[in-house]
């Protein structure tokens, strides 16, 4: 975290992603999915920066618009200064190199029908003129190395790996061009457990070497606990809090944050019992979330300001952001 | 970077890293396999003959074929009277059927796959762009092709011919356009199922272009699929000519064609078998072959299934 003094390398502020339901030929929309709503956070060059929540808090629709596979709706987002979504942005190649990512299926992010020396070369041919082409041999023999892999697997296709193997090449690909930002969507939860640790590890072990940022999304607590330098909590659409990541962990101040950490297993022999908080009812839907605070419905510590004013961002000491009238900070 | 450069002992570009990768990239060449497999070595020897046929059959036969022979009208099939060539019989103007089958190869296969092919990639074209544009362009391209798919194609083609003259031009491309719906739907439907995977979204995010996308994702794709339907719709295209042809609008004397055969021999089933047979018999044993091949060829490509072939070798 000796970088954390400067400039952002992404700088998100109040994106926003709807989506509309319903509709077709004659009738109209029926509503809208607030799937990301308003959300604010920066990224620093080098840093990891983790975001957990439920199934459907729209984890992946802003990691999707991040990687303009989406358009927003609202919002800006610069990296390195630049606003992403300018049409100028948009068709600017260049800028593409520089945020890649790590799907969550490494099945599905192969193409079937090319191998995987295609696959590695794909984006060097995307982009001409990166590397000259007498050189791709040697730099797809490298970047399989670098990720575990023997060279002479640059012939073989995606159906004759197994699901480690083929997120390691999922890794490669997205080293290929040397991105200073990669998004890693869920990159361990479709592995087994035992080949996790090793995709982790082999996901620090390139962030030391590049100097990559990694924004990472999961819902695995204790993974984005020990890869990340700072982490957000999303629920329904927006960022209830935000802070460093043991400080998150250590003293969540936001009501969710507790609930969602209290859910993780724990392997605990004769210390103290955690806490549990069991949260009460199910997500509220995107579609029409509660007025407020979006979380007033299954907190414990909700009060009728809750359901008439939507909690502000506060921040607080260390960068420490938390959307609620009544943080657990100041008990 | 010390584990990079470890493996820059070589200087760059260096022949042994490459010779190295394209040496295991070249594999066992597809004729090993054919050689292999006793159903396809019989479909593409049959699809062999043909080109034979098609090649050389007008100036072997020629002249036989289109010749009258009044003394062998109607010669039934197993006759060796008039040569061997009268072997399959002769038709009602004693002109033999195994000279006519030969030397229709050509007009025949001609049409049928200049059609097909025409078919096959206008329409895989038009459904590529239906389904990759979306929005009201797909909407409005499916509703035409919806409507062309509803009208007779008999009808449409007769109308057009008999408007148009019935030149062999003509006749292929009245052909081609009935059968486009099928090709629209086709590519339109798997463009569809495509353009939502995500290998397609982490082309997106490397910066490919969508002619990028179609090309290096989409299509290779989509054209296993339309070419296991061209092969089927062949036979059916054979068969809309020689129905075009028993009308009189499709091929012309003195061109000779299997389905024109077929219609001219189906007059005389009940007395002369073998003037509609054997030009049927064509058709059936010339559409199984290329059905049998191009399924052949799809697996053999197909990454996938090639191991099926690759473990027989080794077994």
């Amino acid at each position: 975290m000796t970088t954390a003094t400067l400039a952002p390398l992404l700088s998100v502020s109040y994106l926003v992603k709807h989506f509309d339901v319903g509709g077709g030929l004659l009738r109209g929309k029926t509503g809208t999915v607030k799937a990301v709503d308003g959300v604010s956070f920066d990224i620093r060059r080098g840093e990891t920066f983790g975001i957990v929540g439920e199934s459907g808090c729209g984890k992946s629709t802003l990691a999707r618009t991040l990687l303009r596979l989406e358009t927003p709706n609202s919002g800006r987002v610069t990296f390195e200064g630049q606003d992403i979504f300018t049409p100028q942005a948009l068709s600017d190649k260049a800028l593409r190199r520089r945020i890649q990512v790590v799907f969550q299926d490494p099945f599905a992010a192969l193409s079937p029908r090319m191998t995987i020396y295609d696959v590695l070369t794909e984006p060097l041919k995307i982009h001409e003129g990166t590397l000259d082409k007498a050189r791709w041999p040697e730099r797809v023999r490298e970047l399989l190395e670098r990720v575990g892999l023997r060279p002479e697997f640059a012939n073989r296709f995606p159906h004759e790996f197994s699901g480690g193997q083929l997120q390691r090449i999922g890794i490669a690909r997205a080293l290929v061009l040397g991105p200073e930002l990669i998004i890693l969507d869920e990159p361990v939860s479709a592995l087994d457990v035992s080949i996790q640790a090793q995709v982790v590890n082999l996901l620090e072990e390139v962030q030391e070497e590049f100097g990559v940022a990694y924004m990472c999304i999961s819902h695995d607590l204790s993974i984005v606990r020990h890869i990340s330098d700072r982490i957000g909590v999303m629920y329904l659409g927006e960022m209830v809090e935000m802070g460093d990541c043991e400080d998150v962990y250590e003293t969540p101040a936001h009501p969710y944050t507790k609930a969602l950490l209290s859910a993780e297993p724990e392997i605990n022999i004769g210390g103290e019992k955690r806490q549990q908080v069991l949260l009460k009812g199910e997500v509220p839907s995107p579609v029409n979330p509660p007025s407020g605070c979006r979380f007033r419905t299954r907190c414990w510590k909700a009060q009728d300001k809750c359901r008439e004013v939507p909690p502000t961002t506060r921040v607080g000491d260390a960068d420490r952001v938390v959307k609620c009238h009544f943080p657990l900070t100041n008990d | 970077m010390t584990e990079l450069n470890n493996t820059r002992d070589n200087p760059p570009g260096a022949p042994s890293i490459q010779a190295e990768m394209v040496a295991t990239r070249t594999r066992t060449p597809y004729l090993y396999f054919l050689i292999r497999d006793p159903v396809a070595v019989l479909a593409a020897l049959w699809l062999l003959f043909l080109l034979f046929c098609a090649l050389f059959g007008e100036w072997l036969f020629g002249d036989l074929a289109r010749g009258m022979n009044l003394a062998a009208r109607a010669a039934p099939f197993g006759t060796t009277e008039g040569g061997l060539v009268n072997i399959l019989g002769a038709d009602a103007l004693g002109r033999p059927i195994l000279a006519r089958i030969i030397v229709a190869t050509r007009v025949t296969l001609g049409i049928a796959m200049a059609s097909a092919i025409a078919a096959l990639i206008i329409g895989t074209l038009i459904g590529l762009w239906a389904g990759f544009k979306g929005g009201w362009t797909g909407r409005v391209i499916m509703q035409l092709s919806d409507v062309l798919q509803s009208f007779p194609s008999i009808l449409l083609a007769m109308v057009v011919l008999y408007m148009l003259s019935p030149s062999p031009l003509n006749l292929i491309l009245v052909l081609a356009v009935g059968q486009l719906p099928v090709y629209i739907r086709v590519a339109r439907a798997e463009v569809l199922e495509l353009r939502e995977r995500l290998f397609v979204d982490a082309a997106r995010v490397i910066g490919a272009r969508p002619y990028q996308i179609i090309a290096m994702h989409i299509g290779p794709m989509v054209i296993p699929t339309v070419i296991n339907i061209v092969t089927i719709d062949f036979a059916l295209i054979m068969l809309s000519e020689s129905s075009l042809s028993f009308l009189g609008i499709g091929v012309q004397a003195p061109n000779i064609t299997w389905g024109l055969m077929v219609s001219q021999g189906k007059d005389y089933l009940e007395t002369a078998w073998w003037m509609a047979f054997f030009p049927g018999l064509m058709i059936m044993l010339s559409t199984l072959s290329i059905n049998l091949m191009a399924n052949w060829t799809r697996r053999i490509r197909d990454p996938r299934e090639r191991w099926r072939f690759e473990r027989a070798k080794q077994a």
